[in-house]
């Protein structure tokens, strides 16, 4: 059956800025009459076509007709707008988020109702049961948009920076919950997916803030539920923020202390033969002073739970040792001749002093006393450069329950994991120095250091 | 024991002098019965325990004396069981770290789990029980006496040690002292400086394992 009455207007899904006009017209032309106008609150009670519930009007009003709205108990406010009474257009201001509604006789004798939605005004159905037709006012009657849930974030900051994060529902008019929030941080290597406190019930046109920290690169999600239109919504919201981690100095985590000599430590004593091994020098390579580490925790915000270094532990020197054979006045040094000619049991030229000296000075070198690129300490110095553990460090993020002292030493217990992997590889890389580089230096010498065989 | 790297590189290697400087080889069996001789003096030296100067040659060559040369590092460190003065200690140490012989491990492990031994030779026990189960490791006293029990302990590392060896260590060996680290560790009897050894002890068996499960790839450059 085709729509008889059409109502017309602004948008009434917010308060009006200024008045409008609504205007009320039969779809044949035909004259309207007995037409009267109401305000209705709030503008969830749709009337688009669908059947809804007749209230008679209460007393003191003798109006006999049912005025198209929901029974008491559904609705919160209905104003008849007595200053347009009788007339087919109206001149109103919405106060609020509502509908206007029209009713009206028409010429052939029919009382049919109408209203605007909360985004435009159509209308067009009937006491009668008319339903809603006409193309142009058909697609400006579809349901209202259901509401949704808007979590939003900074798009970046920088760690231990304040971020908030703000979630919201779409419709401020509406009471939602919000039964879970979930956190998906990254900082390095490493991800965690940590479950936030969830609000629960949030009352409508309130903000649920979170505010804290900003630790690591995050994807924040949501999920609630509101009701709406008879019904349970389920909402889903996420959105995401980038934090820098630490300042680009930190590329350069290598040795700022020299190394040290610490006397001849366990190097050995007397070299007599080659049989057992003589350590002549020994590189001592100390880990960085994790015992000190300094973290913080977020104990708010959507990186709540999660540490973060805030000053990366200095790189004590490493030591060094060299056997005090190979000094003067040392009784080995001291066994070798002064002049070339005397063998040792294995028939083999044995070392003089002078060459000894020469072996100390490349013992001095390859251990990194000279702060040689070609010794021990060298070696290390360049891996540190290339491995940027001081990156790592800065960009290390753990999500550890506890007390600040437990979470800093289980931090400190995962730093001192990633350097002994790392070290392990680097002794690696030492073994193989040393087996390249001591045989060159012996080889030089042209003589054999033992006094034995 | 997989896991283990035994270096068997010498850092002084006297086969590579030699080629180097173009002498012939020595008479194999000459020189087999002077080894013989020298390490048989060297065991008697060094079974006595105690380091002396005029001595020092034979602290080396009892570690290319074998299985024979690890009994008598282990009587050596027998001494460690009595001895309070990590002087004493840390040069007997010294001589012995680098020695990978069953017989001076059993002789540490012993030691680390007497609970009558004293508690200065039961750190250094653990000490060498760890240098001994690893390579690259270098306990110091100065850590294994004093990290507390949740702390770090910050053994570091060592390059140019060279690792002797006598007969073989027992194929559980690292269990054998992870056992013995965590008895300490979970009984309430043991000397403070002794759980301190018996943490580090734990958690430098517990980090080798990491690294083991967790190898280090460089970045490409």
């Amino acid at each position: 059956m085709p729509a008889v009455l059409q109502l017309t207007g602004e948008r009434t899904d917010a308060p009006m800025a200024a008045p409008a006009d609504f205007t009320l017209s039969a779809v044949d032309g035909g004259l309207l009459s007995n037409v009267r106008w109401w305000f209705m609150q709030p503008m969830a009670n749709t009337f688009n076509g669908d059947s809804i519930p007749f209230v008679r009007e209460p007393p003191p009003s003798t109006f006999t007709l049912p005025v198209p709205r929901y029974p008491d108990a559904q609705r919160t406010t209905v104003v008849e707008l007595t200053e347009c009474a009788t007339q087919v257009t109206c001149r109103y201001q919405a106060p609020a988020a509502g509908a206007v509604v029209a009713m009206a006789t028409l010429a052939d004798g029919r009382v049919l109702g109408a209203r605007a939605t909360p985004a435009l005004a159509c209308g067009v159905a009937g006491v009668s049961g008319l339903r809603a037709a006409g193309r142009s006012l058909a697609a400006a009657c579809e349901p209202p948009a259901p509401p949704t849930l808007k979590l939003e974030c900074p798009s970046s900051s920088t760690r231990g920076e304040k971020i908030a994060c703000e979630l919201r529902l779409s419709d401020a008019t509406l009471v939602f919950s919000v039964s879970e929030v979930e956190v998906y941080a990254t900082s390095g290597t490493s991800g965690f997916s940590i479950v936030l406190s969830a609000p629960g019930p949030i009352a409508a046109g309130a903000v649920y803030r979170m505010e804290g920290p900003a630790v690591a690169t995050t994807r924040l999600s949501a999920k609630g539920t509101v009701a709406w239109r008879g019904q349970t919504l389920n909402l889903v919201g996420s959105t995401s923020f980038v934090v820098k981690e630490r300042p680009r100095e930190l590329d350069e985590y290598v040795m700022t202390l020299a190394p040290k000599a610490d006397g001849p430590g366990r190097t050995t004593k007397f070299p007599s033969t080659n049989r057992g091994g003589s350590t002549l020098g020994l590189y001592r390579r100390q880990p960085p002073l994790f015992d000190s580490l300094q973290i913080a925790t977020a104990a708010t915000g959507p990186n709540r739970g999660l540490s973060y270094v805030v000053s990366v532990p200095g790189i004590p020197a490493s030591l060094i040792n060299l056997t005090f054979a190979i000094f003067p006045g040392d009784p080995w040094y001291e066994a070798h001749p002064v002049q070339p000619g005397p063998l040792n049991d294995a028939g083999v030229l044995i070392c003089t002093r002078s060459k000894i000296d020469d072996l100390r000075l490349q013992a001095e070198r390859h251990e990194g006393v000279t702060l040689a690129s070609n010794s021990h300490y060298g070696l290390d110095q360049a891996f540190l450069r290339r491995v940027k553990l001081g990156a790592f460090i800065g960009a290390h993020v753990s999500n550890v329950a506890g007390s600040p002292d437990q979470i800093r030493r289980q931090m400190a217990l995962e730093l001192m994991q990633e350097w002994s992997r790392e070290d392990a590889y680097l002794w690696i890389l030492q073994r193989a120095f040393d087996a390249k580089d001591v045989p060159a230096m012996l080889a030089a010498l042209g003589c054999s250091i033992y006094l034995k065989d | 024991m997989g896991h283990i790297v035994r270096t068997t590189f010498r850092y002084f290697s006297i086969a590579l002098a030699i080629a180097s400087i173009g002498v012939g080889v020595p008479k194999a069996n000459a020189q087999s019965d002077k080894d013989q001789h020298d390490c048989k003096k060297a065991i008697q030296i060094v079974a006595r325990g105690k380091p002396d100067k005029k001595e020092e040659w034979a602290w080396a060559t009892v570690l290319g004396c074998g299985a024979a040369g690890g009994v008598a590092a282990r009587d050596a460190w027998m001494q460690a069981r009595t001895e309070v003065d990590t002087r004493s200690l840390e040069e007997l140490y010294s001589r012995l770290w680098s020695f990978r012989d069953s017989a001076l491990f059993n002789a540490a492990h012993g030691i680390f789990a007497d609970a009558v031994a004293s508690p200065q030779g039961r750190v250094y026990s653990a000490m060498l029980l760890v240098s001994l189960l690893f390579d690259a490791q270098d306990p110091t006293y100065e850590f294994f006496s004093s990290t507390k029990s949740l702390d770090i302990c910050r053994t570091g590392s060592v390059a140019g040690r060279i690792v002797s060896h006598g007969g073989p260590l027992p194929s559980d060996a690292e269990e054998r002292t992870r056992r013995a680290a965590q008895t300490i560790l979970h009984g309430s009897t043991a000397p403070a400086i002794v759980v301190s050894a018996a943490h580090c002890v734990d958690q430098g068996i517990r980090m080798n394992e990491w690294v083991r499960a967790h190898p280090y790839t460089p970045p490409t450059r």
